[in-house]
Order: C-alpha cells, then structure tokens, then sequence
C-alpha cells in the first residue's frame, strides 16, 4: 500500500505556510462592493416601519435589500427533504432573534455600507422574549415561530415529537429492583472558526452567478440560494475552496444567498465578511440540550429499560434541528444497550440565535448525559462503573434504538483502552470480553430479543 | 479606508499637551490596542488624532525611592517592574498586545479593562494630567472625579514610592486573551502598613479599608480576608456573578496577604 | 507614507489611522495577515515590523511610517521554504491553514530570537494565537523542531511523538 500508513504531506501544506493559500476574504475583483447587514437589536420584535430611502441616497452606495427583494422570502435549509420553510432570508414583520438581519447594502466600502445601515429607519415594538425551553409549552408563552408554533409538530406529518418506542417498557419498569433518573443540560457553544462568515458573488455576463462560498455544505447551499432567488440550479456557480475552520458552523448558508441576491441587484460583485461581533452573536452555535433520563436497572447491573425525554432548543427557526433530534433520538442509548424504550424528543423554538451542526451534531452533550447517568447508576448499584459499562456495552448484532443491528461496535475495547491508560484494574473476565455477538452469562433473557439478525444497514 | 482624521505626531510632552488640549479636541493615540480596532469597525469617531510614540512620554525612573512611569509606557517595560505593578502588567494580553498597550492607555480604558488602577491604587499612586485649564496632579480616585479619560484630557505619566513588598494575584482563565475577573493587590510601604486594593470586587478598582483596619490592629490575614467583603460592591457582568464575586474576594485577599507575608 | 514590505519600498495612500491590517491587504494586496477578529484577540494578523511580531489589525498607519514589514510571503517562498516553513509542513502544524500565516510570523520571530525548544517558552511565545484544528500539539512540535535545528523534509509528515501512526488498516509505520 502506497498511502495507508505513508506520512504522506499535505497537498495544500506549502501553500499554508507560504501565505499562498487563497480564502474566500482574498478574492479580489475589479469593481467589487462590500457589504454590511443591519441587524435586529432586540431578541424579539415587532417590526413597525422600515424606510431605506435616506440609506439609498447616500454617496457610495449601491443597494439596500429588504424583505421585499427576496423572490422567495421563507424557506427552510431542510425543504429540499420536505420539512417546512420557516425562516425568512430578511425579518419582515418580526424580528424572533438578536442579530437577526433585516437589511443589507451593498456599497463602495464597508466603513460606507454599515453607515447606510446606521441611516435606515426601522421601528420596533418589543414583545416578550422566550429563552427557557421549559416554559415553551405554557400556555402564555410568546410564540415564536410562524410555521410552527413554540414546537416542530410535523414530524411524519403530524407527530408534534421525535419518538422511539422499542420492547415493553412497562414490564422492563416493573422488573426493575433500582429506578434512577436524572436531568441534564447542556450550554449553547459557538464554534469559532477563525474565518469568519465570507462571501463574494459575481455577477457574470451571460446572467449567471458566481459564488466563492466558504461552506461547509456546497449542495445545501446550493439548494438554498436558489430556492430562496427562485433560480435553476443551472444558473449559480459555487466555488468552494479552502474554509477558514468550520467545525459545523459553516453548514448553515450564512452569508451566500444574501450576497448573491446584492450582486443580482447590483450587478457588480459584492463581498460580505462578518465581524467577529457578528460570528459570535449572529452565526448559528450548537445548541442546548435538556435532557431527562430514568433507568430501569436490575440488581445485578443490566439496563432494563430506559425512558427518556429530550427539549432541544433550536432558537428561532428550524436549520437542521429536525435531523438534529432525529440523529439524537437514534443515539439515545449510547454506547451501550438497552432492549425496552421510550424516547420523546421535542425541537422547540426560543428568541435565540437558530442552532446549528458542531461536532457530533446531536450527539456530544447527549454522551455528556448518558456518560454522568452510566457513573450514577453504577455508584448507586455499588458496581464498578468499567464492569457496568462492559457489561452494558454494545455487541455485535445488538440492536440499536432504531433497530439496526450494530456490525463493529467498538466500545468493549474502548472501554479496556481506557482502563488500561488511566491504570484501572479489570478483572480477567472484562479483560477478555471481545466485541463479538452476545453469549452465556452476557446473553440474558431480557437481551435475547432485541438481538438482530446481522446484515447491518 | 475609514476616516481620513489627520494624526498629528508631537516631539515632546508640551507639544503632546498642546495639542490635546486645543479645540476642538483630539483622540488620543497611544498603543492603539484599543482605539484601533474600534475605529476600523466603525465604533469611534476621530476627527482629529494625537499619537504620542514620539513624544518621549515613555520614560520609566526612579530617584528618591520614588518611581514615575510615562503614560506611553508599553506594558511590555512595566511588566519589570516590582510587585504589585510588574505581575498586574504581565497579566494583560499576550506578547504583541504588551509591546504596544501602554500604561496610560490601560489606566483610561474603562472595566472590565484598566487592570492596573488595582496596582496603583493600593501603592497611593500620584497621577499627572494636563486639560485646558493646565496640569493637575492626584490619586487614581481624584483623576475618576476630575471625570477620568474624556477628551481633552491628556495623562502624563504615573508615580510611587517603591514599596517595602508587593503582591498581586489576579482570578482569570488561563488564556491571554481573558479578561480578568478580579484582582487583589496589596503593597507594605516604609512605615509597615498595609495597603489592600481589589479590581473586580465593585465597579470599579476600590481600596478594601476594612481588611486594611484589621492588619493594623493586629488581626490574622483570615480576620483581614473575611474583613474584605465590607468594601466590596459586587456586581454581575459576562465574567462572573456578583455571588461568585462576594464569594472568592476573600480567597484572594487572603492569597495576595500570604504571598505579601502580611 | 512609506513602507517597505517583504523588501519592497512602498507608498502607501491610505489615510493614517488605517490599521496596517487594512494596509496591507485593502490597498497592496498582500492577503496573508488575516482579519480574524480585526481586535488583537485572535494572531492571524500577525506581521514582523522592524522584525518585531506585531498585530497588524491594532497597528495604525502612521505609527509605523518608514518601518520595514514582513508578511509570511517575505519569508519563504514555495520553491526556498524557510526552516519554520519546513518544520510548519514537515510536522502536519497547518490544518485549515488560517491561523498559520500568523503563527509562522511570530513563530520565526520566536526562533530568529534564539528560542529554545522548550514547550512553555513556545506556548508563551505563541499565547497570542488560536488555533481551532490542530489542539496545538503539532505547531509545539514544529516550532520546537525549528528552534532545535532539527533536519526536516518536506516530502514526508513527522512520525507522532511515540514514533507510531496507527492506521485503520492496523498498518504502523
């Protein structure tokens, strides 16, 4: 083998360090403008007026878009799967989040264009903002989003929640010798790529768009920009290229559709780069979680059953939230097996910046959660928390919570690994274990059923 | 790219006096730390700008136990400095930001910046200033109430008795780039008292005249510690709670009272 | 004003309150420095100015009238890569690459300054400077092998600090 265990350079690794590498921020093009966006101040607003005209009579200034430009004002970044549009490209009569753009100009400079964002008349009239998932049910809670009420209720059509109900999970509780439960939450993170949200589009000759684009998702973004310009795919052109660091925020089309729609309108091509302000507060961040989590657990250390409730906070308006819980909701259970369940998950809505992909899209504070729930079960049982994992741990041809039966699951040798560097003592018998399909003493009855029948997905 | 203020370039401190004071007024420039990003994003106006790199405002003396330090001092010489001052220094920003922030600058920028009015004012610190109406001299407390950086004002430079010892322990994350929380800096001077002064444990940096009381009647670093809290005003900010401020200032105290030897 | 910038002299038209940042890449094209945060937080701007690392986004124009500045363009080129360049490559210390034209700077200010290859002395030299890929452990390893003078090759990536890499196939090499 000539690349499998080469030190192979990197192909780009010259370029990095020669200051040769090009980024989106350093495409030059003659004639180009230079965009800023005006923002919503409040976390949650009512729009009363928005008036450009003394933004549009200033020197230097080349466009302002609204509401009124977009071809196709709301649209979803998972339409393209038959999930609901909800999100407007610029707030028209409401503003559900701090930062959420209303406008944006396009003009000779940047210092220019966010001086004509400063001069446009806007109007607002706070309204109660939402931000505590739990209150998003209550029946006085602000209502936040347009399609969809406080919570995502279209799930196989008319499912207001992500469910999973797997085995008896009645006969698994009354079977149970020890009850456990807990609730977790996880904090919202922003992924700080060092490049921040960039765009530059160009108009070509033959009415085409060019877009050099700095996502993560080249196809969604391509979807998204021509939905929301009511453009054929045949039309847009996207460059991709080197992305400045991503770590999920740059799934989101940010920055690409808006500039697209300046450059159409303008005719010139226009750069939009955000702030470091603007990335932070504005740009789509992983979102928190509230998770609750009882255990059915038998004297001896199995899981018997598991029920589970998930509120996602999605902010403002869906993104990929709705894949997001469904991704969750099928990793509920870890790294470890449980035959009987009952899993509800629900994407709610709050005036927070719309959440979005980072690193394990769903799944890290899940494993944060299952992980501090593993060491409580365990410590309550009296059993060593690597016996109880082990033995918990998922095999091949165990199920998952979807069903599909696992074909490589590594867990009892992560487990042994991490034994072995943090010098905790296995006994001979978890030493041994191997991945290989449940039998004997780790086979017991309740497991017996759930086991699949090979094949994989 | 942003405004075409012009930046005049003084020689000397009068010049730089003369030219910060006449109207209408100008921006200061100093390192640039601050004022420069801020008007590259559009945060500032300046019409009009002074930049004091060549005004030779950054000497650092000492004579008669005494030192003064230069408002256009970089962070980078201050942190040679002995404690409290040195290790507060040091404590602001990474290698880059420290060659160019000054002292001045720091004393001027507003919490959660300004790390270094703590240091000076536990060390009875003398400031100089210049306005229209000529040059006045005061405590980091008479410089706030003369109206502390406004336009028009220009600080000159800073000066302390060296003191016998100096501590100062500061309650940030282990980045540069982090703001710090709180700080306590405490300095004996030449007749053994004891001076105690926290950034972070009230709006602004405040001298902790309680606990100071109870090392001078004789009392233990915990009396002193657990004395701190009376002067505090704790507030809530992105950087910590007005709880968790109530909470740790007496764990610092306590910290930069050992490390003192008090 | 003048500048002179990877030995190049220079006038420059922008106004004088100009970061060098906006200098640099706005009116000469130079694109290396980085507007990562345009606040002194993030050392993607980095530049030597009279062979000091400076951040060039809290830099005004005219406080470095007549200086000679270097980007990472004026430090190596492709075909004459210098030794932190080499080592940057060699020890897999650029990922995205974003934060790497700052690091290269201040790296080699840290190296031409007679730095050791001792881990804190490179950590408090590079403190300055995020890195959102790599965890850092490959640019210690990097400026660590530059300072110590270590013989690098470009062609191939460094073995790991246990000498292994441990490939899905189970392949070590």
């Amino acid at each position: 083998m000539k690349v499998v265990g080469a030190r192979l350079p990197r192909y780009d690794g010259v370029g990095h360090v020669t200051g040769r590498t090009t980024y989106v921020d350093d495409v030059r093009l003659p004639g180009m403008l230079h965009a800023a966006a005006l923002r919503s101040p409040h976390h949650h607003a009512r729009i009363t007026h928005l008036d450009t005209s003394a933004a549009e009579a200033m020197a230097g200034v080349h466009a302002v878009i609204t509401h009124a430009d977009v071809p196709l004002l709301v649209y979803g970044h998972l339409s393209g799967g038959g999930i609901p549009g909800d999100e407007p490209l610029l707030a028209k009569d409401h503003a559900r989040y701090r930062g959420q753009p209303i406008a944006l100009v396009a003009a000779d400079t940047v210092d220019i264009a966010r001086a004509a964002c400063a001069a446009i008349d806007v109007g607002y009239e706070e309204l109660p903002a939402l931000f505590d998932v739990r209150l998003a049910f209550d029946d006085d809670a602000p209502v936040v989003n347009d399609a969809f009420g406080n919570w995502y209720d279209q799930y196989e059509g008319n499912l207001d929640v992500r469910q999973i109900r797997k085995g008896d999970i009645e006969a698994a509780f009354d079977a149970a010798d020890l009850i456990v439960s807990g609730v977790y939450r996880t904090q919202s993170q922003e992924q700080v790529p060092l490049e921040t949200q960039v765009c530059v589009a160009v108009p070509e000759p033959d009415g085409r768009l060019t877009i050099h684009t700095c996502t993560q998702a080249m196809y969604f973004s391509l979807g998204v920009v021509c939905s929301h310009l009511q453009l054929p795919m045949s039309q847009v052109k996207m460059v991709g290229g080197t992305v400045g660091g991503g770590f999920g925020g740059k799934v989101d089309t940010a920055s690409d559709t808006l500039t697209a729609l300046a450059a159409q309108k303008t005719e010139r091509p226009v750069k939009w780069r955000w702030t470091r302000e603007e990335e932070m507060l504005a740009s789509g961040n992983r979102g928190p979680w509230h998770m609750e989590i009882i255990d059915a657990v038998s004297r001896d250390g199995w899981i018997l059953g598991r029920k589970m409730l998930t509120i996602h906070d999605a902010g403002a308006y869906g993104r990929f939230s709705v894949y997001g819980v469904t991704k969750h909701s099928f990793h509920h259970t870890g790294a470890y097996t449980i035959p009987n369940l009952h899993f509800d998950g629900y994407v709610v809505f709050t005036n927070r910046i719309p959440t979005t992909a980072m690193r394990g899209y769903g799944i890290t504070g899940l494993s944060t959660a299952i992980e501090v729930h593993a060491e409580r079960v365990a410590r309550e049982l009296g059993m060593d928390p690597y016996e109880f994992r082990l033995k918990n741990a998922n095999r091949v041809n165990d199920t998952s919570p979807n069903r599909i039966p696992y074909e490589d699951p590594s867990t009892v040798e992560v487990l042994q690994s991490l034994a072995s560097a943090t010098g905790s003592e296995l006994s001979d018998d978890l030493r041994a274990m191997t991945r290989d399909q449940r039998s004997a003493d780790m086979l017991p009855d309740h497991l017996a059923a759930q086991i699949g029948s090979g094949g994989g997905h | 790219m942003t405004s075409t203020a012009a930046v005049s370039m003084p020689s000397s401190e009068a010049e730089a006096v003369a030219a910060v004071t006449e109207q209408p007024f100008a921006t200061v420039l100093a390192g640039g730390t601050l004022l420069v990003p801020q008007h590259t994003l559009g945060q500032v106006a300046v019409e009009r700008a002074v930049w004091l790199g060549r005004a030779e405002m950054d000497g650092i003396s000492r004579s008669n136990g005494r030192m003064t330090v230069g408002a256009a001092a970089p962070l980078a010489a201050c942190t040679r400095l002995d404690a409290p001052v040195g290790p507060c220094a040091a404590n602001i920003g990474d290698n880059e930001v420290k060659a160019q922030a000054t002292i001045g600058g720091n004393i001027c920028s507003p919490a959660p910046y300004g790390d270094l009015r703590g240091p000076l004012l536990a060390l009875g610190a003398v400031l100089r200033w210049a306005d229209p109406d000529g040059t006045h001299t005061g405590g980091i407390a008479d410089f706030a109430a003369s109206g502390g950086a406004r336009p028009g004002m220009l600080l000159l430079d800073v000066a302390f008795a060296v003191p016998e010892a100096g501590s100062f322990v500061a309650l940030r994350r282990h980045h540069t780039q982090s703001l710090t929380a709180m700080s306590v800096s405490a300095v004996r001077g030449a007749d053994g008292a004891v001076t105690i002064a926290a950034t972070g444990a009230a709006p602004d940096a405040c001298r902790l005249h309680a606990a100071e009381a109870v090392l001078a009647g004789g009392g233990s670093i915990a009396d002193a510690a657990a004395a701190s809290v009376s002067d505090a005003d704790p507030y809530d900010d992105a950087l910590a709670s007005a709880a968790y401020r109530s909470r740790v200032l007496p764990v610092y105290v306590g910290r930069a009272l050992e490390q003192l030897g008090a | 004003m003048e500048l002179t910038v990877n030995s190049v002299s220079c006038t420059v038209q922008s106004p004088p309150l100009t970061s060098l940042l906006n200098v640099l890449r706005e009116e000469l094209d130079i694109t290396s420095p980085k507007a990562g945060c345009e606040s002194g937080g993030c050392g993607a701007c980095t530049v030597l100015v009279d062979g000091q690392p400076r951040r060039s986004c809290l830099t005004a124009l005219c406080t470095v009238d007549g200086a000679a500045v270097v980007t990472v363009e004026g430090l190596g080129t492709p075909e004459d890569l210098s030794r932190v360049q080499q080592a940057f490559i060699h020890h897999y210390a650029a990922q995205c690459g974003f934060c790497s034209d700052g690091m290269v700077v201040a790296a080699t200010a840290y190296v031409n300054a007679g730095g050791s290859d001792d881990t804190d002395a490179i950590r408090e030299a590079l403190a300055g400077h995020f890195c959102r890929c790599t965890g850092y452990v490959k640019i210690l390893e990097a400026v660590a092998a530059a300072a110590r003078g270590d013989e690098l090759d470009i062609d191939s990536t460094a073995s790991s600090a246990n000498n292994t890499y441990v490939t899905i196939a189970g392949a070590e090499s």
